[in-house]
């Protein structure tokens, strides 16, 4: 085990060198081969972090081992830190064996003393280098190992095999595959090493390449200007959360003197610097741990698409789906989740002031994306929003203090959800081939997938996609929270918490989001599965870039392809799951299935597994909250699939929600509104400040420039009429006398030695007559 | 010689020799000329010529050790030091420390750049290529000389070939462009060569005449200088007082270091091109050649900055603490103008977009610079010498990120024909490695983290959040907004659909590419491991700020 | 001896060679003539030297070794001059010193 230990760092390493690979090697002139490459390292990285996470496992379960193993993985790296680390893992493993014993047993103990600091479960794995100077210290960067790291890492690589299998299938048909490839292979290798890192720092870093992945894929496309825009957007919507925590950084930095993971003193988990800082003020009445969590916070607004900074994440869906599937909903989203998790300590600082602000906004976000999601048609925004929703679920779950809860419904959500996006893409992608969506790509392609994506125009693919139809329900019926797919237990122990810990409204805010997604699921899966097929006439997709900028060039064959379509319309149609794809579908589902059982709220063996290895109190089940939320999540299936057994006949049809509330499902269907008004206030106001800006330069300040020099020409001008009227007689006589003098002069230059010897004699004699009778008298 | 001057180890004038280089590179373009060589053998030459002060500025910093420090300041290394004009203490001297390091490596390796970006220069190539050399020269001059007799003649000297170069090879209104840089910096600097006037003056009257910068550096700061009690001020004062200038103006100290303060600040804010002192940049910028643009935005601009830190923060660091809050508030000023401004250029010029991110990131440079000198609040010297160590490294970032930023958006004009950003787009298709290359340029320009400009910023950000908190908050703003701007210039040349400007669009030729890589490499490893510039600036940064932990005035 | 002569007349003597020197050097127009006036110039100026040696300062060799001097110049120069007057000569055709003026302003 100690190999997977000290080699850590390969994990990350992995899916950057197939990024380096397919990036700068001939590898990518062969598509098969640079997704195969990319896919055997990521399998590579699976087995790494597999073999990290039964060592970490391993390794926390005897303590004695814990500290032999720091000392040995790190020796070599650093021999500076070794010792006051050691100390710091021997310290921590010891609080760690004191929780895990005292709240097994006694959970309302743990209850009362709600106050109890919260602490990490010792690292086991620590390697640092000095990175950069810092006067009189050095910055160190490295990476921690503990046991949330080795389970995260395990999720990670994982769904991002799965995904990558997927893909090449998916992605077979584009001429960029490669590319595809090395993009989703350098996002996995950042998204690795942000959860290794060490400190916020090297977090940061990662997070933002994260970022950089995110921009790069969501404009995979790029030739289409709804992928661009929607890429741009990502960037500088989750800049304005990241700059913000850029801020928290530096704050914390300044304050606790490092950025590194830990308990040592000047390490930020300190448990004097997290006192201290919870009890000094540092602006507008706030405790610097409330300014610096609060700070912090935004990037994960930014990052998991919380409200208000929610709106780039369904325009994401831009993206290919396994882009949507893998960055937009099972990793990086959720990173922001992770940043608070990971930060948990500075959060409960100030006394609960910072965390009920991650509270309120993460139960708001669940339930207003919930209802967003509601009125969607477009398959992969409706799960889009569903993200939305299951990571406000996670914020809140950590925001009431539900450490645990969070971690564990974001590992469930992330199998679930990625599942749910890759089946998705295999609807798309049957859907894709179908004739009236071929014959509407050749004309335009962007209305043709946008098509493709509207559950009007599915139906009854059940049973011509049998594979796709049982994962698809296995990831369903764990979003809706049915018993006993993961997310059942997962949600459950969210809202128990919620419950034991004296949160009513935000049980009450997330047991209506849990019925809505219950019900919006049910929507989606009842349109997309059963009833028959309706695709035959879909409901076009209308482009307003393609109308405004061909419309005299395909207006005749637009007709054409009409009248085609008609001759095709009830042909036959071939529908086609790819193994690869297949194969990812059925890993993901199973995980769907179990993964639940990572964290039985059971006292038994293997129950709490999660809590006991995180070195957490487990959540015992509650059988009221168990049974309430299985209720609640049955009868928002039935609602659901009430409402929508008899509706769409045909692809035109009006949804039974829009028939009976009109005015409210259109403000749901047009998302609030919220992106219109973000449009008309903050980019307006942008697009003025720059032309006010442009014109300060232009006109004011070039203005005084030009002034000055006008001024000086104008100075210059008055000063050539003074001297031209007043000062110019003189010198000019001075200048005439001079010519009349050197013309008179040159008349002794004869050009004759001799007379010039005379000259010399003649002023020889001249001297001497003065020395003689002048000078020496 | 003084415990903080040492001189290189093997006794030879290596400051010297790297400034001789390139003048000689210059004899041997004239010599070329005479001889008729082509034009082409002269451009290769000129090229190859350039390396030379990259292995000699290699070898220098093989030699510096940059931990040095001896009697409260970091130790000045390969001194030379030769009297030339006796009357007024004027010596020859030449030396580096780790603020003046950085600033000579990013000139030898920005040269090279600036002249593949003459490549398609064909009228006036002899005199192009030396005017570029004779201003490799005058910048490491400036960098490297520490009495202020020489380091004002290179100061100036530098406008020469700069001034040049937009007047003969710019674009339409290269004349008003031109003209306006000139005399800009020029006014600009009339303040602080009357002040070293009155400051020798003074200092003659105290007893020890000398235009020495480490040595007036040194009096600033209150260290023991040989032959002279008290500090700057105190002399600056007492002279005031002599001539009776104090009697009529008032008997005020600060009151004379903040005109000196002035006079420096307003000298180098120019060069800086610090709001409301930046409108010659634009123009500058766009309008002159694609070397020009290079050396002027990733060298020349960061004149101002390394003069701050040399004479502004050591000669009156009173003054410069009293005013740092002006200094940060026009520099957020500047991040802000310089980020709108570039965003209400993105249906514009591509080369005057570039200029105002500029504007934008010596901002930050400015901020930096005034948070190490804000008062105390609690800050240590440790957030200061961050502020610093983050300013070296934006300056080097910067250089090099602007500098391939330029030069690609030359070698985009070559191509369309047109430097408007308007009708372009979808060129991804047709050009997919220049995409890469500028894309990459383009994130390290806005400071993507793992490329060498993230870590100035953040540096940047942490230095002056311990002193000056609202501004830096502030700042984030130019954050976002250069990065909205620029990627919707990347937007704008690149995605889409292809239009009518990819037709026969090349991609980049190899010279092209290879011209560009090593400058994206280094701001990938600087970016990853930034230790190798910032070691070398580290100890130089942590003494030059120690005198900002009193408050002084 | 040396009381027998005065130093004045010596004195006299070489100021009139000087000027018999001088006055052919300026009003001679063959070139040649020109040179030899200032060869008697340079004769006066060693009778000078020599005689001031003698009368004034005889303990050191000051005077001769300048008077030696200037008979070497006076050779060298004469070599030089004469080797003029033949390129002038050629050139011009004539060594008459008028017609030589081609420095004229």
């Amino acid at each position: 085990m100690s190999f997977f230990l000290q080699y850590a760092w390969l994990i990350p390493a992995l899916p950057l060198l197939g990024f380096a690979l397919i990036t700068f090697t001939p590898l990518r002139r062969n598509k098969l081969a640079s997704g195969w490459t990319a896919t055997g390292l990521m399998g590579l990285a699976v087995v790494m972090a597999l073999g990290l996470l039964v060592g970490v496992v391993g390794a926390g379960s005897t303590e004695s081992h814990a500290a032999t193993t720091t000392t040995e993985t790190h020796g070599e790296a650093t021999t500076e830190t070794t010792e006051s680390h050691g100390e710091a893992a021997t310290e921590t493993t010891e609080t760690h064996g004191e929780t895990t014993t005292a709240t097994t047993e006694s959970h309302g103990e743990a209850a009362t003393e709600h106050k109890a600091a919260f602490t990490f479960p010792a690292p086991v794995v620590v390697q640092r280098f000095a990175w950069a100077p810092a006067g009189s210290t050095n910055f160190a960067m490295g990476i921690y190992v503990d046991t949330p790291v080795a389970v995260m890492l395990a999720m990670v690589t994982i769904t991002a095999t799965c995904i990558h299998l997927f893909s090449i299938g998916y992605m077979a048909a584009n001429p960029r595959q490669s590319r595809f490839f090395s993009f989703i292979s350098f996002f996995a290798a950042a998204m690795l090493l942000m959860v290794l890192a060490d400190n916020l720092l090297l977090f940061f870093m990662a997070w933002e390449i994260m970022g950089l992945c995110s921009y790069l894929l969501i404009g995979f496309l790029y030739e289409r200007p709804q992928a661009y825009r929607a890429a741009i957007k990502a960037f500088i919507t989750t800049r304005i959360g990241d700059v913000l925590m850029l801020l928290g950084l530096v704050y914390l930095w300044t304050q606790a003197g490092s950025l590194a993971f830990g308990t040592a003193v000047g390490e930020i988990f300190n448990p004097e610097f997290l006192q201290r800082i919870g009890t000094e003020t540092g602006f507008m009445g706030m405790t610097h741990a409330t300014l610096i969590s609060l700070l912090i916070f935004a990037g994960t607004v930014g990052k998991s698409a919380q409200f208000p900074l929610h709106v780039w994440l369904p325009d994401a869906m831009e993206g290919p789906t396994p882009v949507s599937a893998l960055i937009h909903a099972a990793t990086m989203v959720s990173a922001g989740v992770f940043l608070v998790a990971r930060t948990f300590p500075i959060f409960e600082a100030d006394g609960g002031m910072a965390l009920q602000v991650v509270a309120i906004i993460g139960s708001f976000t669940a339930l207003f994306a919930a209802t967003i999601a509601v009125a969607q048609y477009d398959i992969k925004r409706i799960l889009a929003y569903s993200t939305l929703s299951q990571l406000g679920f996670m914020v809140a779950a950590i925001g009431i203090g539900g450490w645990v809860a969070g971690m564990f419904h974001l590992l469930t959500h992330a199998f679930f959800k990625a599942l749910l996006f890759l089946g998705s893409g295999a609807v798309i992608h049957a859907m894709e081939a179908t004739p009236a969506i071929e014959k509407l790509h050749h004309h335009d392609e962007y209305a043709a997938q946008q098509t493709a994506q509207d559950i009007r125009n599915m139906g009854g693919l059940r049973t011509k996609l049998p594979w796709t139809f049982w994962t698809y329900t296995a990831g369903y019926l764990a979003l809706a929270g049915i018993v006993p797919f993961a997310g059942f237990w997962s949600k459950d122990e969210i809202l128990a918490h919620a419950m034991d810990h004296g949160h009513p409204i935000v049980y009450a805010v997330l047991t209506v989001a849990a019925f809505l997604t219950a019900f919006y699921m049910t929507r989606q899966w009842r349109l997309v599965f059963f009833g028959e097929f309706r695709g035959e006439h879909p409901v076009v997709f209308v482009n307003p870039e393609h109308q405004a900028e061909h419309h005299h060039h395909h207006g005749h064959a637009d007709h054409h392809a009409d009248d085609h379509g008609h001759d095709h319309g009830h042909g036959h149609i071939h529908w086609h799951e790819s193994p690869t794809m297949t194969a990812a579908l059925v890993v993901l589902a199973s995980f769907a299935v179990t993964a639940g059982a990572f964290n039985l709220p059971f006292s038994m063996p293997g129950g709490h597994w999660l809590s006991h290895i995180w070195g957490q109190a487990g959540v015992g089940i509650n059988w009221m909250v168990a049974g309430l939320s299985l209720l609640i999540a049955s009868a928002g299936i039935a609602v659901g699939w009430f409402s929508y057994r008899n509706a769409f006949a045909k692809a035109q049809d009006t949804d039974p929600l829009d028939a009976r509330v009109p005015t409210i499902f259109a403000m749901l269907n047009e998302k609030y509104r919220v992106d219109e008004f973000y449009n008309a206030t903050v980019g307006r106001l942008t697009a003025l400040l720059a032309l006010l800006w442009s014109f300060l330069d232009r006109v004011v300040l070039d203005g005084i420039v030009n002034g000055v020099g006008h001024l000086t020409l104008f100075i210059s001008r008055v000063n050539f009429i003074v001297d031209d009227t007043l000062l110019n007689d003189g010198p000019d006589a001075v200048a005439d006398g001079t010519n009349a003098v050197g013309r008179q002069t040159r008349k002794l230059q004869t050009g004759r030695a001799q007379d010039y010897a005379a000259y010399v004699f003649a002023g020889t004699l001249a001297l001497a007559m003065l020395y003689l009778y002048v000078i020496g008298k | 010689m003084p415990a903080y001057l040492i001189p290189s180890a093997d006794g030879l004038p290596w400051l010297t020799l790297l400034l001789l280089t390139p003048l000689l590179g210059m004899v041997l373009v004239g010599i070329a000329g005479a001889m008729r060589l082509d034009d082409r053998i002269v451009k290769l030459g000129v090229l190859a010529w350039t390396g030379v002060p990259i292995a000699l500025a290699a070898l220098i910093t093989a030699g510096f050790n940059p931990n040095a420090t001896a009697d409260g300041q970091a130790a000045l290394q390969f001194v030379e030091k030769i009297p030339w004009i006796d009357s007024i203490r004027v010596d020859y001297f030449m030396a580096v420390d780790g603020l003046s390091l950085p600033m000579v490596l990013l000139t030898v390796v920005m040269t090279p750049l600036g002249v593949i970006a003459s490549w398609g220069v064909n009228t006036r190539v002899k005199t192009h290529f030396a005017l570029l050399l004779l201003l490799e020269a005058a910048m490491l001059g400036y960098f490297v000389a520490l009495n202020f007799f020489f380091f004002f003649i290179f100061w100036e000297f530098s406008l020469v070939p700069a001034y040049f170069l937009i007047q003969l090879w710019g674009r339409e209104n290269r004349r008003y462009a031109a003209f306006k840089f000139f005399i800009y910096t020029m006014a600009g600097s009339v303040g602080m060569l009357l002040l070293f006037q009155v400051i020798y003056l003074a200092t003659r009257y105290a007893g020890a005449p000398t235009f020495d910068l480490i040595t007036l550096g040194r009096l600033g700061q209150g260290l023991p200088v040989e032959g002279v009690t008290g500090s700057l001020r105190d002399v600056i004062f007492n002279y005031m007082q002599h001539l009776g200038v104090a009697e009529s103006l008032g008997r005020y100290p600060l009151l004379y270091t903040s005109i000196a303060f002035w006079a420096i600040f307003i000298a180098f804010a120019i060069k800086l091109a610090v709001w409301p002192f930046h409108t010659w940049l634009p123009d500058a910028y766009s309008e002159a050649p694609v070397a020009g643009s290079v050396l002027l935005s990733a060298v020349m601009s960061k004149m101002g900055a390394y003069g701050m830190l040399r004479i502004m923060l050591p000669l009156v660091p009173d003054a410069a603490q009293y005013f740092a809050p002006v200094m940060g508030g026009l520099a957020l000023v500047g991040i802000v103008a310089g980020a709108f401004g570039a965003l209400a250029n993105i249906s514009g010029d591509v080369k005057r977009l570039i200029g105002y991110t500029s504007i934008n990131h010596m901002g930050y440079v400015m901020l930096a610079i005034a948070a190490a000198a804000a008062l105390p609040g609690g800050a240590s010297q440790d957030s200061r010498a961050i502020a610093i160590n983050g300013a070296l490294m934006q300056m080097v970032a910067h250089g090099l990120s602007t500098g391939a930023l330029f030069y690609l958006a030359g070698a985009l004009q070559q191509r369309t024909g047109s430097w408007e950003l308007n009708g372009l787009g979808g060129l991804r298709t047709v050009a997919p490695t220049f995409a890469g290359v500028m894309g990459m340029a383009m994130f390290a320009n806005l400071g993507l983290p793992g490329l060498a400009g993230f870590v100035g910023e953040f540096f940047i950000f942490r230095g002056a959040w311990a002193t000056l908190p609202l501004f830096t908050a502030l700042a984030v703003i130019g954050l976002i907004i250069t990065a909205l701007a620029l990627l919707i210039m990347y937007q704008r040349i690149f995605l889409g659909p292809t239009g009518e400007a990819a037709q026969g669009f090349a991609d980049l030729r190899p010279m092209e590419l290879w011209s560009t890589v090593p400058f994206l490499v280094l701001l990938l490893i600087l970016g990853v491991y930034p230790a190798p510039i910032m070691n070398l600036a580290n100890a130089a940064a942590t003494q030059l700020v120690a005198v900002f932990l009193q408050a002084l005035s | 001896m040396t009381r027998a002569i005065p130093l004045e007349a010596v004195l006299v003597v070489a100021a009139a060679l000087f000027c018999i020197g001088l006055f052919g050097a300026l009003s001679r127009r063959n070139l040649i003539g020109v040179l030899m006036g200032i060869e008697l110039m340079l004769n006066s100026a060693n009778i000078n030297l020599v005689a001031f040696w003698r009368y004034l300062e005889p303990r050191f060799i000051t005077g001769p070794t300048f008077a030696i001097f200037v008979i070497t110049v006076a050779a060298a120069e004469a070599a030089v001059g004469l080797a003029m007057i033949i390129a002038i000569y050629r050139s011009w055709n004539t060594v008459n010193a008028d017609s030589v003026d081609s420095l004229k302003g």
